[in-house]
């Protein structure tokens, strides 16, 4: 305390020479220096809300236990994402990029809880919002950036855009609303074939709970006992459409009816880590599917067509961000537990600018994908053939 | 001259051949006559056995030779288990291969057929069975759109699936009836095939396993019960010879051109007739292109999709096209009359 108030008036009697935001990074530095990483606490356990639930006994805890690591780990991907999103907003204005792009800034726990709960080697598949799950599934802000301004250097090569990104284990992006459902139960079934003690997951909003391919699914992954988790990711919103006025019930955790489900705060990022670990042990003790809602919050619009504002208030999109944010939940809780500092997050926050800053100058510069390869990957392993293009004398040829 | 359905008429600026190419299923491939009469032969000396094997039981043939090759292999259906299948294509497998690869589905198509595509996402071989390709409406989407995924992902997720049934017509019957292979031939990136006779539909199926890509194979349940010769070797394509007419079809309708040829031969006109549409890619007259110098085709042309018994109607057909207008007059091989016959335009159940 002593040594501080030494340092802080050295810096006073100097700042009559230099402006005050030198003053401040200096005497932050300072500061900084002064303390060691010895001082954060490196473990920490959280209270997290009781989940609701359905056809259980019990539930996830309700106590997590956060380490400093993993706090700041969770910290960097959930600002990852949220810049990265605000990026491809503002790319899109710029008319950069084109087509559809669907943001899910204000859902990054969702992604990064999940994550934390399953391994790469399990498999997951969700709808169109897939930019954050490309991303904790092993894409980089470069590849993805790239991939939504179509250029070669993009996740799938410029060629599947914003609803078709592929890495590992991680099957999209998928354009139509509830087919990538049964898809993940496909996955799961080949999973539980193999014997390889993976599970999928199978995301899907609170629009498509209502498709009746899902409810098949439900069926089918119950009656085979599949490991698949299904998550609804329940944003209050399908477009523009409430869920009060889109759907009888709702309550998309107990619409599996036969499947236990459980209904979560799907903006801390806590509660959906444990509830995802919670899901996936009853899945891989081969108890069969369950269901998990995710009650989150999405700040932009259905799309980078909708300003978000004709179907809800302003103040209500004001208030959760106020309220419940993800990102800020986690850096109060760490901030108010000393595991880390304000200026430690501040430096991720920098770094993470940085590198979306630098994604977003590879995907503005890299060059489009040749004319070549239009016709390319029509069909896997076959010999080039040719195709007939616009007219009937156009003739491309098509590679494996 | 080309004459289109809907009675628009345009020179064909190039000669035509068949895009047999665009499916490139390995080692079915139209041959020359030569090669074909040359294997004929060789056949009937070396009496490789040739034995009567009727549609279904080929089909069954390839789904067990299949499944015993590749343990990625399984079948998912309605009643493909215990059943043994609702046309008993499926015989006999589930008591060999068990519930593991033999996969019986509640009625709710396009369920199990998202859940056979992503199974084969994640690396398995599935063969999704439909009751008849009418149920696949129910589907579509899932079908459609599992060939869109190896291109949108720039090569980076294969697809190896096939989607069988019965297609088109049936006996006395009204309702799930429909022909698919033009919807489906339209979609790219999708393989569709539609054989005829066992060494095709036993051919094509394990093909259609082996490939990588989305395979839709089409069969006729009327044929199911056919009996056809089987060697071990792949038959051409050319099921008959002739110079005056050729004919061409698939699926069952192959069998009414082969009945009317048998008929107009005594009539003294000789109809060649070739099955090598087995693709129904090749739905679009502009891009449907003849081999001609391997099929050396002289005479008139005739595309025959129709799907229902014409029989009579065909050989009324030729034979007032061959009485009224003279066939011995050669012509330049660019034109070229297509006359095609389909089913009436009328939308039944």
């Amino acid at each position: 305390m002593q040594k501080m108030l030494t340092i802080i008036s050295n810096v006073l009697r100097g700042s009559a020479r230099r402006n005050g935001a030198q003053v401040v990074s200096e005497a932050a530095s300072l500061v900084v220096a002064s303390r060691s990483y010895a001082d954060f606490t490196p473990e920490a356990t959280f209270d997290i809300k009781k989940v609701d639930l359905h056809r259980l006994e019990e539930g996830p805890p309700l106590t997590a236990t956060l380490t400093r690591e993993e706090g700041l780990k969770y910290y960097r991907t959930m600002q990852t994402i949220r810049r990265m999103e605000l990026k491809a907003d503002q790319l899109y204005k710029q008319k950069i990029i084109r087509g559809f792009c669907h943001l899910s800034d204000g859902q990054e726990a969702c992604a990064v809880g999940i994550e934390g709960g399953i391994t790469l080697s399990d498999h997951l598949i969700t709808a169109y919002r897939a930019h954050g799950y490309t991303l904790t599934r092993g894409g980089t802000v470069r590849e993805i950036m790239a991939e939504l301004t179509g250029r070669r250097g993009g996740i799938a090569k410029g060629k599947g855009g914003s609803m078709h990104m592929y890495t590992k284990n991680f099957y999209g992006g998928n354009g139509i609303v509830g087919a990538q459902v049964p898809l993940g139960a496909g996955v799961a079934l080949a999973c539980k074939y193999l014997g390889n003690d993976q599970l999928c997951v199978s995301l899907y909003g609170d629009g498509a709970a209502n498709q009746g391919q899902i409810f098949e699914t439900y069926n089918m992954s119950s009656l085979w006992k599949l490991p698949i988790i299904f998550i609804c990711e329940n944003n209050q919103y399908a477009m523009g459409t409430s869920v009060e006025r889109s759907a009888a019930s709702t309550e998309y955790y107990k619409r599996g009816d036969y499947i236990p489900g459980i209904r979560v705060d799907g903006m801390d990022v806590l509660c959906v880590r444990e509830a995802t670990k919670f899901a996936a042990d009853h899945c891989r003790s081969g108890k069969g599917p369950i269901l998990m809602e995710l009650q989150t919050y999405r700040y932009h619009g259905h799309s980078m067509s909708d300003p978000g504002v004709s179907y809800r208030t302003r103040e209500e999109i004001q208030e959760v961000r106020s309220k419940s944010d993800p990102i800020s939940m986690l850096k109060d809780r760490m901030l108010i537990n000393n595991m880390a500092s304000i200026e430690e997050l501040k430096e991720i926050d920098i770094a993470v600018r940085k590198e979306i800053e630098d994604a977003a100058q590879f995907a503005t510069t890299d060059p489009e994908p040749p004319l070549d390869d239009l016709c390319s990957h029509i069909f896997a392993n076959d010999q080039p053939f040719e195709v007939r293009g616009a007219t009937p004398w156009t003739k491309l040829t098509s590679t494996s | 001259m080309l004459h289109r359905r809907d009675g628009s008429r345009f020179p064909p600026d190039v000669t035509l051949g068949i895009q047999a190419k665009e499916f490139n299923l390995g080692f079915i491939r139209p041959d020359n006559l030569v090669s074909h009469g040359l294997r004929v032969f060789r056949c009937l000396l070396s009496s490789v056995s040739l034995f009567q094997v009727n549609v279904q039981d080929a089909l069954n043939q390839a789904m067990d030779e299949e499944l015993e090759r590749d343990e990625r292999v399984f079948l998912l259906g309605e009643e493909v288990a215990q059943y043994d299948g609702a046309y008993k294509v499926s015989r006999g497998l589930w008591k060999k291969y068990g519930d593991k690869r033999i996969i019986d589905t509640p009625v709710t198509e396009m369920g199990f057929a998202g859940i056979a595509v992503g199974a084969a996402f994640a690396g398995l071989r599935p063969i999704c069975e439909f009751m008849t390709w009418n149920f696949s409406m129910q589907a579509i989407d899932q079908v459609i759109n599992s060939a869109k995924t190896y291109y949108m992902s720039a090569g980076g997720q294969p697809v190896p699936i096939v989607f069988r049934g019965p297609n088109g017509s049936s006996a006395g019957k009204l309702t799930n009836i429909y022909c698919f292979a033009a919807w489906y031939g339209h979609c790219p990136g999708l393989k569709v095939v539609s054989p005829w006779n066992s060494e095709d539909a036993r051919g094509l199926l394990k093909a259609a396993i082996r490939d990588d890509n989305p395979v839709v194979f089409k069969a006729n349940e009327l044929m199911y019960g056919v009996p056809f010769d089987l060697s071990e070797e792949v038959m051409p394509k050319v099921e008959r010879q002739g110079a005056h007419i050729t004919l061409v079809s698939h699926s069952r309708c192959v069998g009414f051109c082969l009945d009317a040829a048998a008929v107009l031969a005594k009539e003294g006109v000789e109809c060649e007739v070739s099955i090598f549409t087995l693709s129904a890619r090749v739905c679009e007259l502009a891009t449907f292109q003849l081999q001609v110098k391997q099929w050396r085709r002289r005479g008139w042309l005739l595309f025959l999709w129709a799907t229902n018994k014409l029989c009579y109607f065909l050989i009324f057909f030729l034979h007032f096209i061959c009485t009224y207008i003279s066939v011995s007059v050669s012509y330049d091989q660019k034109e070229l009359l297509d006359i095609r016959t389909a089913t009436t335009h009328l939308k039944l159940g």
